[in-house]
C-alpha cells in the first residue's frame, strides 16, 4: 500500500530534481564555448549540398578531390575511403590543424560519415564552411555506400557487416 | 532475517539515513546493491553526454523521433538528469524522485529502443558513449533487451523505495 503524502513527496522530490538538472543543463550550455542552441536540432535547412556517389566517385578517380572522414578515429582505422584524411568532427580541435595542412580554402572537400542516419558529416561541411572553405560537399550514402560499391578502400575492412 | 550494522555509527545523520541504517533484512541489502548499481550507472552513462553535447544531439536526432527543435534541449538536459538522479539512487537523497524518474527515464529508453528497432532503424543507441553510425541486428536486440533488464530493477526500486 502507498502511505498517506507519498504522491505529494515524490511528485515535490521529481520535481526538484528536474528543476536542478534542467537549470544545471542550460547554464552550463550557455557558459561552455560552442553552445547548441536549446531549441534547435542537428538538422540544418540551408546545409551543404551534397554530393552523389558517381560524382564524388568521378573526382575521386580524378584526384581533385580532398576525402574528409567524420566519424572516430577507431571507426577510421578500421575502414575508410582510399586517401580520405580523418577529422573526427566531435574533437576536431585537436586534429583540424594536422589534418587541414596543405588544403587550400577553394579546394574540393567531400565529407562523409556512415549510412544515412548520421549527421557528422553534414556538421563537419558546416564547420567547415564556417571556417572559410568555399567549396564542400556531403558524400550522399557515406562510407556504407562506397564500400558495397567496392570502390578504393583502405584500412582494416572486414569482410561482412557494416564498421560501427 | 535481521542484520546489526555498527549500531553507534548508524543513528548518524539524516543526509545518510537512506544509505546507513541500524538494522536490515536481506531485501534491503538487495536494495542498496540495486541502488548503487543503477546509480553508478547513470552516472557513468551521463559523463560521455555532459562531454559531448553535440554528439549526443545528433544521437538523439538519429532516433527520429523527436521534433528537430526539441533535440538539443532534451540533449543538453537530460545528462544532467542522469547524473542527478545517479547521485540520488547512491547517497540516498530524494530517493522517492530519484527512483522513479529512474524508472522513468528507462522506460522511456526501452519504448525508444524498441521503436527504433520496429521501425528498421539500426543504430548506435548512444546509451553509454556517442559513436555515430550503424549496428548490427544482434547489437539492437542486446540494447533493448539489456535496456529491459535495467527497466524492471528500477520498477522493483520504485515499488519498494518510490511508493514506500
Amino acid at each position: 500500500m502507498v502511505k498517506r503524502g507519498t504522491w505529494s513527496k515524490l511528485a515535490w522530490e521529481t520535481g526538484i530534481i528536474i528543476f536542478l538538472a534542467t537549470l544545471t543543463g542550460l547554464l552550463v550550455n550557455y557558459l561552455r564555448p560552442g553552445a547548441l542552441p536549446p531549441f534547435a536540432g542537428p538538422h540544418v535547412q540551408d546545409g551543404p549540398i551534397t554530393i552523389s556517389m558517381d560524382d564524388a566517385q568521378g573526382l575521386f578517380f580524378s584526384g581533385k578531390a580532398v576525402f574528409l572522414d567524420a566519424r572516430s578515429e577507431k571507426a577510421y582505422n578500421l575502414g575508410h575511403i582510399a586517401r580520405a584524411r580523418n577529422l573526427p568532427v566531435d574533437s576536431i580541435d585537436d586534429y583540424f590543424d594536422r589534418v587541414m595542412a596543405g588544403i587550400p580554402p577553394d579546394a574540393m572537400i567531400i565529407t562523409y560519415c556512415d549510412g544515412n542516419p548520421c549527421d557528422l558529416a553534414r556538421e563537419l561541411a558546416l564547420n567547415l564552411m564556417d571556417m572559410g572553405y568555399v567549396n564542400v560537399r556531403v558524400l550522399a550514402g557515406g562510407w556504407s555506400q562506397w564500400r558495397s560499391r567496392y570502390l578504393p578502400s583502405e584500412g582494416q575492412v572486414r569482410r561482412s557487416g557494416k564498421v560501427q | 532475517m535481521e542484520v546489526t550494522l555498527s549500531p553507534e555509527r548508524g543513528a548518524g545523520k539524516a543526509f545518510w539515513k537512506g544509505t546507513i541504517m541500524i538494522h536490515r533484512d536481506a531485501g534491503e541489502y538487495i536494495i542498496i546493491i540495486i541502488r548503487a548499481f543503477l546509480g553508478v550507472l547513470f552516472i557513468y552513462a551521463s559523463i560521455h553526454k555532459i562531454l559531448y553535447p553535440a554528439a549526443f544531439a545528433e544521437t538523439v536526432s538519429n532516433y527520429q523521433i523527436l521534433p528537430g527543435y526539441l533535440v538539443n534541449i532534451f540533449a543538453v538536459v537530460l545528462p544532467w538528469l542522469e547524473i542527478m538522479v545517479g547521485i540520488c539512487l547512491v547517497t540516498g537523497i530524494f530517493l522517492h524522485g530519484a527512483t522513479t524518474l529512474a524508472f522513468l527515464m528507462l522506460a522511456t529508453f526501452f519504448v525508444a529502443l524498441a521503436s527504433t528497432f520496429a521501425r528498421g532503424l539500426n543504430i548506435d543507441c548512444g546509451c553509454f558513449s556517442q559513436a555515430a553510425g550503424s549496428v548490427s541486428h544482434l547489437t539492437m536486440w542486446w540494447y533493448v533487451s539489456r535496456d529491459g533488464l535495467l527497466t524492471i530493477l528500477s520498477a522493483y526500486l520504485t515499488l519498494r523505495i518510490g511508493l514506500m
